[in-house]
């Protein structure tokens, strides 16, 4: 079973990783069960979840587009609160 | 008298009629169950050469409008009455992990191995379904956030959610907020946010919640 990787929507300040099963069988790749996903943003907490998480060369290719610095803040308090 | 080229290019030009590429309105009839293309040995099918786009479609059934068709400058389009308009499309279903971790102190909780969440995407919009249920609350402090969504909230306002949670512990019914361009939802109580001390003191909490926010 191999799990193949795909970066979607990636753009300066989020990535949706998508990560799904494959059985090979005769020289055709079939998709096992859903897909998986997990979003990051470019935060300083997103940026330290998708180093732990997201192989090589993925990884890299985040870090191309996301820059050497966050571009997302997340607030100590929700945006709509009053 | 015909001469033999004339013969031969008259049976050509009947051939081409069978296949029906020479004459605007001739056809390819093939049975039923019949292939255009086999998707055992191509790995791609072209219909091309379409100079309108307004006639380009391939129609569903024997009665006009059921068609997915190029219209309206090359759009693709479902053309019947059971319409699925391109802004529609892509359609995805899947599985996503939610996690519960505080603003203040992220923690590691504890969980039960019923948490999981699914999502449906279509288009640019991402519903979301989740249980999570932790035993213990791992150091957690500040507001709550649950994270691991599928996708990012879109950009601006108005793009995140505020999902309700159908069934709470002791602790109370929650809701969480989802800001755009985000990729967590703050967890929230009727007089505000909610916190890892409000968690109910014997560290038991589950909580099952739905929203839909846009995407980009």
């Amino acid at each position: 079973m191999e799990v193949k990787i795909t970066l979607d929507a990636l753009d300066v300040s989020s990535v949706s990783v998508r990560y799904q099963s494959f059985l090979e069988d005769g020289g055709i790749g079939c998709a096992v069960g859903e897909p998986h996903r997990r979003a990051f943003v470019n935060s300083e907490r997103g940026r330290s979840e998708i180093a732990a998480e997201l192989p090589e060369p993925y990884l890299s290719a985040v870090m191309a587009v996301w820059g050497d610095s966050a571009t997302v803040e997340e607030p100590d308090v929700p945006g709509g609160e009053v | 008298m015909d001469s033999g080229f004339l013969r031969l290019a008259r049976r050509v030009k009947e051939a081409e009629e069978a296949v029906g590429r020479y004459f605007s309105g001739g056809t390819i009839s093939v049975g039923n169950g019949a292939k255009l293309a086999d998707r055992n040995v191509g790995n791609t099918m072209f219909l091309e050469g379409l100079q309108n786009p307004d006639s380009g479609y391939i129609n569903f059934s024997r009665y006009s409008g059921n068609a997915l068709g190029a219209v309206n400058g090359g759009n693709l389009t479902w053309r019947g009455s059971r319409v699925w308009d391109a802004a529609g499309l892509p359609y995805e279903t899947g599985t996503w992990t939610p996690y519960l971790y505080g603003a203040t102190t992220a923690g590691s909780p504890t969980y039960h191995s019923r948490t999981g969440g699914l999502y449906v995407r279509i288009g640019s919009l991402c519903f979301i379904a989740l249980t999570i249920y932790i035993t213990a609350r791992g150091g957690m402090a500040g507001t709550l956030r649950i994270g691991g969504l599928p996708f990012a909230a879109a950009g601006g306002p108005g793009n995140g959610i505020v999902g309700g949670a159908v069934h709470g512990h002791s602790s109370g019914k929650v809701t969480g907020q989802l800001d755009g361009g985000l990729n967590y939802m703050s967890l929230q109580k009727e007089t505000g946010v909610f916190t890892a001390s409000d968690l109910p003191s014997d560290t038991f909490a589950i909580w099952g919640m739905s929203g839909v926010y846009k995407i980009n």
